[in-house]
């Protein structure tokens, strides 16, 4: 999977990600679509797979089942709304999952790209690669005034975003977060938790991303995110060393207990297990462990999800979950770095 | 008053609680309120999206906006969607409504993006054609203002890059 992989400025950048909502010309959005022509998207969209030379294959959402479609959501491969099996859809994807292309949510095609850690350009670069593959073989809906044509008008033009997973443990502790919240959203960032629109930063992760996509090319709206998130990047490593030098003792004290806790514990339910892997992150930050790394953490933060549990072991009971929990987390951090 | 949980800081936080019917009221500093649950879950519990704002923004610019309006057809002739729904809901049905509700749109867009024109990429297939002649006017504009500002090595420049911009059209066309 790609997030098992390591990437640019990793102490603080979990992924990034960059997202294309695209249509196809004269069929109208999947909400308005009937099942005959959101089957003609899909069969579009399995025609691009066959044709594509990045190994994509097409996958069907609607006969999988709801903790398996959840699994898929907890990795971020699908939006939440994909869950939803009123409307027919599918997936697009490549070997190690970097490559995404959500087909029939609320636009056609949401052709998506991650990578491991700080690596905008290279999500950019695949997903501009796919979007030319699709409209080699197949119109798109285009305006010469308002650009890509989407079905929210807050996606018109680039129908770009660029985000970011950010792991900001020295930033929200000192409690300098909701500022630098503010700050970003100034800027024409927008700042979500872990799991998107909605949903809150758990695990002090965040997710941050551009809200204009109409009035400037993709090349402009990437080279200044890369320059905020840099910012923020500087930032939380800045405030993390002046607490490592102010309070060694005291924050080495907290994070490693919580590395105890998650190597002995018995029973974790989800919220513990992400509160405490964030203080084990930032001990593996810090360079206070140095037997853990990067993409154990990020295996183990995806692994140990609800869904994700339910579709590897087969554990229908919260119980069990948070029984077997604990196992998987004590499993990964006491295997010795490759 | 002193903080309820530390006893020690000024209580700066005031909340009120109403759970069943019962009220309870909690007085904390800001640093024991930082690490109250409720205190960060009232705190973020402000979902919106700006998906949320559209349908006002969009009904406002409505009535604002009646020139031109006229001309424009109240259902979309693709999707059917009256252009009603798309007021109640803030998104669109088809690539076509676009163009049907085009003037009633604009202003809106506006005011969420801060202009209506796309400069970024275009799909090679008539994509580029389209862009490649928004950009020919563009630089048609300013040519006339540069002749009109009697700025003639400018307006020679100009007129070069539209020279060139026409050639590649007719080429692609041959």
């Amino acid at each position: 999977m790609w997030y098992t992989e390591s990437g640019n400025d990793s102490d603080v950048v979990l992924s990034s990600r960059i997202r294309l909502a695209r249509n196809f010309k004269g069929i109208p959005f999947p909400l308005k679509a009937s099942k005959e022509q959101q089957e003609q998207v899909i069969q579009k969209c399995k025609d691009v797979a066959c044709a594509s030379k990045m190994n994509l294959k097409f996958v069907d959402l609607n006969p999988m089942k709801d903790y398996e479609k959840q699994a898929l959501a907890e990795c971020h491969l699908i939006s939440p709304q994909m869950m939803d099996d009123s409307i027919q859809r599918g997936l697009l994807l490549n070997d190690d999952s970097s490559i995404c292309v959500l087909v029939n949510e609320e636009d056609h095609l949401r052709i998506q790209c991650m990578e491991a850690g700080f690596n905008i350009r290279k999500c950019f670069d695949s997903a501009n690669q796919v979007d030319d593959e699709i409209e080699k073989n197949a119109d798109i809906a285009f305006d010469g005034q308002f650009g890509y044509l989407t079905c929210c008008p807050t996606n018109l033009g680039t129908g770009m975003r660029a985000s970011v997973m950010v792991h900001l443990p020295a930033l929200t502790m000192t409690r300098n977060i909701n500022s630098i919240i503010d700050s970003l959203s100034q800027l024409g960032m927008t700042v979500r938790g872990i799991f998107g629109e909605g949903s809150k930063a758990s695990g002090n992760i965040y997710q941050i991303s551009n809200q204009e996509t109409l009035g400037e090319t993709e090349e402009n709206i990437i080279e200044r995110f890369e320059q905020i998130i840099s910012e923020v990047i500087e930032k939380e490593r800045e405030i993390r060393k002046r607490m490592y030098e102010s309070e060694s003792y005291r924050l080495k004290d907290k994070l490693m207990r919580s590395y105890g806790v998650l190597t002995n514990a018995v029973i974790l339910s989800s919220s513990e297990a992400m509160t405490r892997l964030s203080d084990v992150r930032f001990a593996v930050e810090l360079g206070i462990i140095d037997t853990i790394d990067y993409k154990m953490l990020s295996t183990a933060l995806y692994s140990i999800l609800p869904a994700n549990i339910v579709k590897s072991y087969n554990t229908l009971d919260a119980t069990d979950r948070d029984l077997k929990r604990a196992e998987i987390i004590k499993e990964l951090l006491l295997t010795p770095k490759q | 008053m002193k903080c309820e949980k530390c006893n020690k800081r000024e209580a700066t936080t005031h909340m009120t609680k109403i759970v069943n019917g019962y009220k309870e009221e909690h007085h904390l500093c800001s640093e024991c309120a930082a690490e109250s649950p409720e205190y960060s879950e009232m705190k973020h519990s402000m979902n919106f999206s700006i998906g949320d704002f559209l349908p006002g923004m969009f009904s406002a610019a409505k009535q604002q906006q009646t020139i031109g309006n006229e001309l424009e057809a109240d259902v979309c002739p693709v999707c059917h969607m009256p252009y009603s729904e798309f007021l109640q809901k803030g998104k669109l049905g088809c690539g076509e409504c676009y163009s049907v509700f085009r003037n009633r749109i604009k202003r809106p867009l506006k005011q969420i993006h801060g202009t209506f024109e796309h400069i970024g990429k275009a799909p090679g297939r008539g994509g580029e054609k389209v862009m490649r002649n928004k950009k020919i006017s563009a630089l048609e504009s300013e040519l006339n203002a540069a002749v009109l500002k009697q700025d003639f090595e400018t307006a020679a420049k100009l007129r070069d890059e539209i020279k060139e911009l026409k050639s590649t059209d007719t080429n692609k066309e041959a």
